[in-house]
């Protein structure tokens, strides 16, 4: 692969991502509501949120490697009624809208709890419909090891499996954050504020709370991907010679690859795991930077390894 | 290129060794606990370097092989220490802005897909040396040169701010030499289908760009070289190795010679924290003793305000005395006490201390004292100190006299304190200062301490004036019981003897007249000298202003005139003697008793009066032995005379005794003892008492 087909994995497993992650922060800001004030858990969701629209932007950004001439790229929306390219593009562009304005408001305004609610669940519809339509993209005949439902589970699984471990970073790198600016503010001042240890507080109660439901969805979506593997194999085998060539391909010259994405797929949830559990078993302030950080670095790393393989062994039937 | 590596190793070496000396040393630099690391780094970078030398020697292809294992799997272990010592360098000395926080998180994608990249390069068909090679170097040597150099550059800005020019310049080079080392090491590689240094033709598969790496020798591997090992031999006429030498020996010159700075910059900096402790040991000392000395100071003052009390000191003098020194020990301008007057209408100055004239002194006319805060104190009996930012108007009316000069400075800071006799409001202490320099809680303390003082002052001035009064009675008392006792008698008997008299003369009976007459001359004879002794003893008694020792010698000459007795006095001590007012009175009267004793009683011919101070080590005290040659007489216990009587209750009433040895035919000796006052610990040594009350 070179560069300019880089470009669709960086791109894939980023929207996947950031997708992923809207969701399942979504799902952490619906939980929290219960217990905390709404204004108090949208100020702790802003920096996450940010996070996630930074992806976004820097999956957008890096999509435009893979055209040849990157300032045509909007003609692409014209065929919206028979392409899924442009379905996916016009979902993009939607998703990032809503993302940008959710964003704004999270930021900017306060109140408006119903607003944001429902514009970051539409948010995670436009997500999701980028994902089914760049998954509708592979499905062509030609491709083999491509046109299977599995390309849109695995898509799936993916953006769930990322989006899990994604936000505990998120919510991690903000807490982190937050702390060392109220560590500034006593060096400068001489204590920290009531509102700064509130803010602390509430981020650490969030983490807990949500730390053990995101694990369990992660496992799940690593359970399932060995099983979606094993099918496709399966598929593979049974099928014409493209299949064949690429089955060969899979567990020939990529299995390393293959041995690669699973080690690191299932020593990341692993690792999550263990992190949720130490989080649930203390009421003491943890240091979960390390911890969260190499859950989703390897999360990452089987993802993209996953992504590579996907389009390293596709061989077109025919010519 | 064999002198390149060679030199490249020594660099290295040379930096590992350094730091391994200052960390055997205990450095104290704030770098110490990364100094391992960085000595590790050396230590690795140099035997690559000499291993990449010997390589390029005529080895044995065994030997060649295990050499080359050696150097690939030494390069990332090397990147991987740069990698540990830059982020440590980074992040451990000095907190990070808590924005950085952000960025690892945002970095995990991209590292991600780096890592991932470089995994898939592992595949292809070439060498293992080449992807490890390339990788250490964008994956360890690049963001751990890129670190340390931030790092370093992060030193710089402090040592900056600290106006430590000199470690700041090589903080900076070393921050600057990391940098091109992240270039020169971390970003150039040898030509390869990975990273920055090459970029993808794009019809090239990598399988095919390794075969067309055999076949097409003008573009190897079917790239655009980038930033490779021959794109900068082209560029620069050098190889990349000649450049990783200097930056080499850049780190290594700047990184030792900044060590070597900062360790001297520290110790400059520990000793100059010496040194100012030392500064801050001496000024707390030097505060211990003016506090000390000023304790002594007041303590000194207020023990002898104390004694002047006990000795029934004249109460202007003493309340004189406690204002100037209180005016002087509380560095005031100015110092007072005003006393409510008789009509409890105002309140009234009575003693003043001013510090330009270090004196006290008594107000002889009624002033009256205005001042709202001094008429508060009076009235709440609660004292008041003035703060910072008083209201001018509190420190109205604080002066009372007109200075030659005309004009007065206005005050800018009052104490004031209330006198309280029996919870009564009597008055009020206060002190005052031009300077706005409030007094402090300890002065007030003090302040109050000599109110206290002086409310016994004027207590026992109050109740020595009535046992003045009770004095001049008891002596009225004893005077009209002498005029009866004596010259009462002598008058009735004159009068018995006048009616004898003439009753004789009608009679003619000559020789019984002449014989009652020689009776009544002998009588009246008595009554003078009686008379003659108790004015003797009254001017003795009431003259005692000259002084004990001029009283008694002037008493004994008139005595020896008036009774033809002869007297003899020595004494051993000198004036004024260490006695209470009132024992000096009692030591004069219990004298006149044993006079009178001595003229009335024992017909003696010589009286001797001796008055020594003894006792040095048990308590001092004064004894006077008055002896005489009369007829003496028997002693008896049960019965004894009226006059020896009261002679040993005024020697128990100031705490002496008094021995009464006498024998018939040998005369009588009364010896009276009475204690001295503490006089060692009430000298006045304090150069306060210098203080003249005028």
């Amino acid at each position: 692969m070179n560069i300019r087909e880089w470009a669709l994995p960086v791109y894939t497993i980023l929207m996947q991502m950031a997708v992923g992650a809207l969701l399942m922060l979504w799902l952490v800001r619906a939980a929290s509501l219960r217990r905390h004030a709404p204004a108090a858990v949208d100020r702790v969701l802003r920096l996450p949120l940010a996070a996630i629209w930074i992806t976004t932007l820097t999956a957008v950004t890096a999509s435009h490697w893979h055209l040849s001439r990157f300032y045509l790229s909007p003609l692409a929306v014209l065929n919206w009624r028979t392409s899924w390219l442009s379905r996916e593009i016009i979902f993009t562009v939607l998703f990032f809208a809503l993302t940008t304005a959710l964003l704004w408001l999270l930021w900017f305004r306060d109140g408006r709890t119903r607003l944001k609610t429902a514009l970051g669940w539409a948010s995670v519809a436009a997500g999701y419909g980028v994902i089914y339509s760049m998954s509708r993209i592979y499905l062509l005949p030609s491709q083999a090891f491509w046109n299977t439902p599995l390309t849109l589970a695995g898509f799936l699984l993916a953006s769930i499996l990322l989006g899990a471990t994604a936000v505990p970073v998120f919510l991690v790198m903000d807490l982190k954050f937050t702390e060392v600016a109220c560590n500034a503010d006593v060096g400068r001042a001489g204590a920290a504020t009531d509102a700064a240890m509130a803010d602390i507080g509430l981020r650490q109660r969030i983490i807990r709370h949500s730390f053990g439901w995101l694990a369990a969805a992660a496992l799940v979506a690593a359970g399932l991907a060995p099983l979606l593997s094993v099918r496709l194999i399966e598929m593979l085998s049974h099928g014409d010679v493209a299949a064949q060539t690429s089955l060969a391909l899979l567990l020939g010259l990529y299995r390393p690859l293959l041995i690669l994405r699973f080690v690191a797929l299932f020593s990341g949830v692993g690792g999550f795991l263990l992190t949720a559990w130490r989080v649930r078993g203390t009421r003491m302030p943890l240091n979960l930077t390390n911890s969260v950080y190499l859950v989703c670095l390897l999360v990452l790393v089987a993802e993209i390894t996953g992504r590579f393989l996907f389009y390293a062994v596709h061989v077109r039937t025919g010519l | 290129m064999i002198v390149i590596y060679l030199l490249y190793g020594l660099a290295f070496f040379s930096l590992g060794l350094t730091a391994s000396l200052h960390m055997l040393q205990g450095s104290s630099l704030p770098l110490r606990n990364h100094l391992p690391w960085l000595a590790a780094f050396g230590f690795a970078c140099a035997a690559t370097g000499w291993l990449d030398m010997l390589l390029l020697t005529d080895l044995k292809p065994e030997a060649a092989t295990v050499v080359q294992s050696f150097r690939t799997l030494l390069q990332p272990v090397s990147g991987l220490l740069l990698l540990i010592f830059g982020w440590r360098i980074l992040t451990k000395v000095s907190p990070l802005p808590a924005w950085t926080q952000l960025i690892p998180g945002l970095l995990l994608a991209p590292l991600a897909f780096v890592i991932t990249y470089a995994a898939t390069t592992f595949i292809t068909p070439s060498p293992i040396e080449i992807p490890i090679d390339i990788w250490s170097r964008y994956l360890l040597y690049l963001p751990g040169s890129i670190m340390a150099g931030i790092g370093f550059l992060r030193q710089w800005r402090q040592q900056r701010k600290r106006q430590y020019y000199d470690v700041a310049r090589l903080m900076l080079a070393a921050g600057v030499a990391f940098l091109f080392e992240a270039f020169v090491v971390g970003l150039v590689v040898p030509a390869a289908p990975y990273g920055p240094a090459s970029y993808y033709n794009y019809d090239r598969t990598v399988p095919e760009a390794f075969t067309a790496d055999q076949s097409a020798e003008s573009e190897p591997f079917g790239l655009i070289n980038w930033l490779d090992d021959d794109r900068v031999l082209e560029v620069t006429g050098l190889p990349i190795q000649f450049w990783r030498m200097l930056s080499a020996f850049a780190v290594t010159f700047f990184v030792v010679q900044g060590l070597g700075v900062f360790d001297a910059l520290r110790k400059r900096e520990l000793a100059a924290l010496q040194a100012e402790r030392d500064r801050a040991q001496l000024s707390a000392l030097t505060a211990y003793n003016v506090a000390r000395e000023t304790a002594e100071s007041w303590t000194e003052v207020l023990i002898n305000i104390g004694r002047r009390i006990a000795e029934l000191d004249d109460v202007d003098e003493i309340l004189g005395y406690t204002v100037a020194n209180g005016c002087h020990l509380l560095a005031s301008d100015f110092m007072g006490l005003a006393i409510v007057n008789a009509d409890q209408t105002d309140l009234e100055l009575k003693y003043y201390a001013d510090e330009r004239e270090r004196a006290a002194r008594l107000v002889e006319m009624p002033v009256k004292v205005k001042n709202r805060c001094l008429l508060q104190t009076l009235q709440g009996a609660k004292s008041f100190c003035s703060a910072d930012n008083e209201p001018p108007e509190h420190f109205a009316d604080l002066h009372f006299f007109t200075s030659p000069g005309g004009e007065m400075s206005p005050m800018h800071a009052l104490a004031a304190v209330p006198l309280s006799l029996d919870n009564k409001p009597i008055g009020v202490l206060w002190v005052s200062r031009h300077e706005n320099a409030p007094y402090s809680e300890t002065d007030l303390i003090w302040l109050e301490c000599l109110a206290d003082q002086a409310v016994i002052a004027i207590q026992h001035g109050l109740m020595t004036s009535q046992l003045q009064s009770f004095s001049i009675i008891e002596e009225r008392g004893r005077i009209a019981r002498e005029m009866h006792d004596g010259l009462a008698q002598v008058l009735g008997y004159l009068n018995l003897q006048v009616q004898t008299l003439e009753t004789l003369h009608r009679r003619g009976k000559e020789e019984a007249l002449e014989a009652e007459l020689a009776q009544m001359k002998d009588a009246v004879r008595t009554a003078h000298a009686d008379v003659r002794e108790n004015i003797l003893s009254l001017r003795t008694t009431l003259a005692n202003e000259k002084g004990l020792i001029s009283a008694i010698d002037e008493y004994l000459n008139e005595f020896g005139l008036q009774t033809r007795i002869q007297t003899s006095f020595v004494h051993t001590v000198d004036e004024p003697v260490d006695l209470a007012s009132l024992a000096e009175v009692q030591l004069v009267c219990i004298l006149q008793e044993s006079l009178t004793n001595v003229r009335k009683h024992a017909n003696a011919r010589r009286v001797s009066v001796k008055i020594e101070q003894v006792g040095r080590e048990r308590g001092e005290s004064v004894l006077m032995e008055v002896r005489d040659d009369g007829v003496g007489f028997a002693q008896s216990n049960g019965s004894r005379s009226f006059g020896l009587q009261t002679m040993h209750e005024r020697a128990r009433a100031v705490g002496g005794t008094l021995t009464v040895q006498s024998t018939p035919g040998a005369g009588t000796i009364i010896t009276c003892s009475l204690p001295c006052l503490q006089s060692d610990n009430l000298k006045r040594k304090n150069p306060l008492f210098s203080y003249e009350y005028s």
